[in-house]
């Protein structure tokens, strides 16, 4: 029965999706300020001035396992930043810490060139594993912050701890640190350790706020719409208890 | 010519394969289940050939940057050689040799025990930190979370505060009640966002990874 009800509301959550896709062309759904992707427009404009790069961490995110969504995103950002860090010759590094992460962060650098009918070079060097278990994975990344002359490191995907390592790396740098994960360890680390730590469903947002597809949007109105039914439902079960029905 | 067919077909691949799995997970249907069973076992055996993958792109990497002879050729040669001597060691003496396991012991466990340490101060330092840059309320809030945890967490030289320490004090409660309310709350926003990630890559709506 409950696997059931998990299909419907998998259902509901898609057909919510295309229902709002096709209403975004109409009358676009109004995102909130969030400062962290304001900061962010304007440090990619100065870091492609002056010449210096983005570095993404996507964390180490398994494939199979559910925690994935997160790195999806990371790689989604990755790629949309590529396209505008080109115009300056100086496209962004990734690091991952799962093999499978790296082939795809390889894969979306090179569909970002070719795009632009750039041919892609040295993507061994941009998108790399630097380690395989959490803590090699974290000092892995602080050597490219420290040596590829970075301005802005954003950290999207699945993180725990060894998070501080990487922004406290960003700091030393004086680097913008740009920070959401699944894991609530890592968010409690970015709250203290990066410049703008993003809460919750805030990670999600990020490829909305960074192109205007109306998919995207779409996909933040269903999102907002099932939080506040689930916030109803919460409310009335409670009351419902409350009073002993 | 070629981009333009192998689009469409890799996200028809992912689509098909996506939904098998999905489908076979919620619904208690024998081929279904035997198909999901099957894509998942692929699944992991591709894992495991990208991590193999990595490690050799991480190779290449250090490799180039030793016959650029930059100024970190002296990390990367010591990468290729922490490699070749654990391949060496684990590959002709075996896992189980003491040799090996002291190379975990004395070299690999102290490292990482020390690595936390410095996790522990890099949070003690970017904690004071944000205190100093960007002072609000939820600083504050986050500080004063932080001091009464660890202050709650063992009783203070054997002192035990009344509305601190047991597990029916104020604070006990409040963590209870209010921090289960708080890790609610952000993992069904979480939980939301993962699911309509989902959907999107899983539909072809979205390719982060592709054309």
């Amino acid at each position: 029965m409950s696997d059931e009800i998990g299909l419907l509301i998998f259902l509901a959550l898609g057909v919510l999706m295309v229902f709002f896709t096709v209403v975004q062309r109409k009358k676009p759904y109004t995102l909130r300020e969030l400062p962290a992707f304001q900061r962010l427009r304007r440090a990619i404009g100065l870091a492609v001035e002056d010449g210096r790069r983005i570095h993404v961490a996507l964390g180490r995110g398994n494939v199979m396992s559910e925690n994935f969504g997160s790195s999806l995103i990371g790689l989604g950002v990755l790629k949309r930043l590529t396209g505008i860090a080109l115009i300056a010759d100086r496209p962004p590094i990734a690091s991952s810490g799962e093999g499978s992460l790296m082939l795809l962060a390889q894969q979306g650098l090179q569909a970002a060139h070719r795009r632009l009918g750039i041919l892609p070079q040295d993507l061994p060097r941009k998108a790399l594993l630097t380690g395989t278990t959490p803590l090699s994975y974290a000092v892995g990344s602080q050597m490219e912050i420290r040596d590829e002359r970075v301005a802005v490191d954003l950290l999207i995907g699945h993180l725990g701890n060894e998070a501080a390592l990487i922004c406290d790396a960003s700091h030393q740098q004086g680097n913008l640190s740009i920070a959401g994960s699944d894991d609530l360890t890592a968010q409690a680390v970015f709250a203290a350790a990066a410049t703008h730590p993003l809460f919750g469903e805030e990670v999600y947002a990020a490829v909305a706020y960074m192109d205007d597809e109306a998919v995207h949007r779409a996909s933040l109105q269903a999102q907002d719409l099932a939080r506040w039914i689930i916030i109803l439902f919460l409310i009335i079960a409670s009351v419902v208890k409350l009073i002993g029905l | 010519m070629r981009s333009f067919l192998r689009s469409p077909f890799s996200t028809l691949i992912t689509l098909l394969t996506g939904l098998v799995v999905l489908l076979g997970y919620f619904l208690d249907i024998e081929p279904l289940r035997e198909l999901r069973f099957r894509f998942l076992q692929w699944a992991v055996l591709l894992a495991a050939v990208s991590l193999m993958l990595g490690v050799f792109n991480l190779l290449r990497v250090h490799w180039s940057r030793l016959r650029e002879s930059t100024s970190k050729a002296l990390y990367s040669l010591t990468f290729l050689g922490g490699f070749v001597l654990a391949v060496l060691m684990a590959g002709l003496l075996g896992i189980q040799h003491f040799l090996t396991h002291a190379v975990v012991d004395y070299v690999i466990v102290p490292i990482e025990a020390s690595l936390f340490v410095v996790i522990l101060v890099t949070l003690i330092y970017a904690l004071t930190r944000s205190l100093q840059n960007r002072f609000s309320v939820f600083s504050l809030v986050f500080l004063l979370t932080v001091l009464f945890s660890l202050l709650a967490s063992v009783p203070l030289l054997g002192v035990e505060i009344p509305f601190l320490h047991g597990g029916e004090s104020i604070f006990a409660i409040g963590q209870r009640v209010l921090g289960a309310a708080g890790v609610r709350g952000l993992l069904i926003g979480v939980a939301l966002g993962s699911v309509i990630t989902g959907i999107r890559v899983l539909f072809g709506l979205d390719r982060p990874y592709g054309e």
